[in-house]
């Protein structure tokens, strides 16, 4: 089928048959169409339907509140057309940049627990999937509907070996497809690089405040990956903040802890407990770390007084945090909206 | 022709609030830089998203959906945004805002 698309700023066409998201074979083809979770959650991908027709895919996806009937409203990343369409969106037509995302097959290659309830997976693409640090693939679980979005945890610039973590829901069809037997070695497919909360050293020539809470750690590691591993963190400083329930909630410490140790004097390291706090042997395993009771983005705010001039700041974690930790850049900070990144998933 | 409509009591919107009041059908945003008050459409002109639900510094209004803004004063974008704000006329009568809504005040 084919689909036009009129935006504010000029006309794209391309083409998507009947079992592809349109948002996807748009971003395929190397078009900057708009998007941010790519799931069904955000509605930064909707446009308007002004002629043809589509199987609306996920009925009961969230941002599906947000689409009007009238002219009729569709989200991209969920709509399947079954005609050639004629759709409108309206801003404009953004930059692709960066790696032009694709559908690959891949293998689980393993499962590892990380604490009570996240699990480190690895899948290798059958092909390499170049990333930049903080971009997510949507992955396509056997058997489960729709696609997860999950963020990169570490930085391969080779795209061979892509490490995420999960966070385990109780019922949760993925979580409950993981738990179900051992699954390692299941085929998966994986379309991306997706998201624009990327980290790229040559072009982000800043210090980082870097904000992430429970599961939402992944992309912050891969950006302090790329950070150390770039030597950004000779020049220029990263400031962390890591929010958890309380201590058994924490994974991947040693990582963070190492990263810290490469540029103790560059690198500052809080974790917030907004639950429980750790007890004294728990606060001997975190040495160097800043430990603060309260939300994460509260925590982030009082440290950072005064320290918000020229930042980058990155954030991923619960919807709610990410909006307050934005508020409070926005407001206290007076950090530019351009030097705030995250992906929204809500 | 001018059709003054009572939108709110000036008192209604306080420092860095920004909020939603709805006159005859028509849904607008109030927001305050000192003791002024400034009247906009409710929607953001980027994806629709009820500016009420954005931040107002009492210098410059952001919605909270992609972080659009716009000086709150002349509705002029100051960063990302690339549609200007429109903004209703107002005054203040007493204690009450009011705000011309003879025409409203669309980005189609």
């Amino acid at each position: 089928m084919r689909i036009e698309l009129a935006a504010r700023d000029g006309e794209v066409a391309f083409d998507c048959d009947e079992d592809n998201e349109i948002l996807l074979a748009g971003l395929a083809a190397g078009l900057g169409l708009p998007y941010e979770c790519a799931t069904g959650t955000c509605a930064t991908c909707k446009a308007s339907l002004e002629n043809g027709d589509v199987n609306d895919g996920w009925a009961d996806a969230p941002a599906r509140r947000m689409l009007k009937t009238e002219p009729r409203e569709i989200l991209m990343c969920q709509a399947r057309p079954k005609s050639d369409c004629r759709l409108a969106i309206r801003g404009r037509l953004g930059d692709s940049g960066g790696y032009v995302p694709s559908w690959r097959s891949g293998r689980l290659a393993s499962i590892t627990p990380l604490n009570h309830d996240v699990l480190q997976l690895e899948i290798e693409p059958d092909a390499p999937m170049p990333f930049d640090a903080g971009q997510f693939m949507l992955v396509d679980v056997p058997d489960v509907p729709g696609y997860r979005g999950w963020s990169m945890a570490t930085f391969d610039p080779a795209g061979d070996r892509l490490v995420f973590t999960v966070k385990l829901m109780p019922g949760g069809t993925v979580s409950s497809w993981l738990s179900d037997g051992d699954r390692a070695g299941t085929g998966i497919r994986l379309f991306g690089p997706l998201g624009k909360a990327s980290f790229r050293p040559d072009r982000d020539n800043a210090d980082l405040l870097c904000i992430a809470g429970g599961s939402g750690l992944a992309p912050i590691l891969a950006i302090l990956d790329h950070a150390l591993g770039s030597g950004h963190l000779k020049r220029h400083r990263a400031d962390i903040f890591f929010g958890v329930r309380s201590y058994e909630d924490l994974y991947c410490v040693g990582r963070l802890l190492e990263i810290a140790a490469a540029a103790p004097e560059r690198v500052g390291l809080t974790f917030a407990f907004s639950e429980t706090m750790p007890g004294a042997a728990e606060r001997a395993a975190l040495p160097g770390v800043a430990i603060a009771e309260g939300f994460v983005h509260e925590i982030m705010g009082q440290a950072m007084a005064g320290r918000f001039e020229n930042i980058l700041a990155y954030m991923a974690g619960p919807p709610p945090m990410v909006e307050a930790a934005m508020r409070l850049l926005v407001m206290q900070g007076k950090v530019p909206p351009a030097r705030i990144r995250y992906d929204k998933f809500s | 022709m001018s059709d003054w409509k009572r939108v709110c009591a000036t008192g209604d919107v306080g420092e860095n609030e920004i909020k939603e009041f709805e006159i005859d059908g028509t849904k607008v945003a109030v927001a305050r830089s000192g003791d002024a008050l400034h009247v906009y459409p409710l929607r953001c002109p980027h994806m629709d998203e009820p500016l009420s639900t954005g931040i107002c510094d009492g210098a410059t209004v952001t919605c909270s959906f992609h972080l659009w803004q716009w000086n709150m004063i002349t509705g002029e974008s100051t960063g990302e945004a690339e549609i200007d704000l429109l903004i209703y006329p107002s005054k203040v009568e007493g204690d009450a805002l009011l705000a011309d809504l003879e025409q409203e005040l669309t980005y189609d």
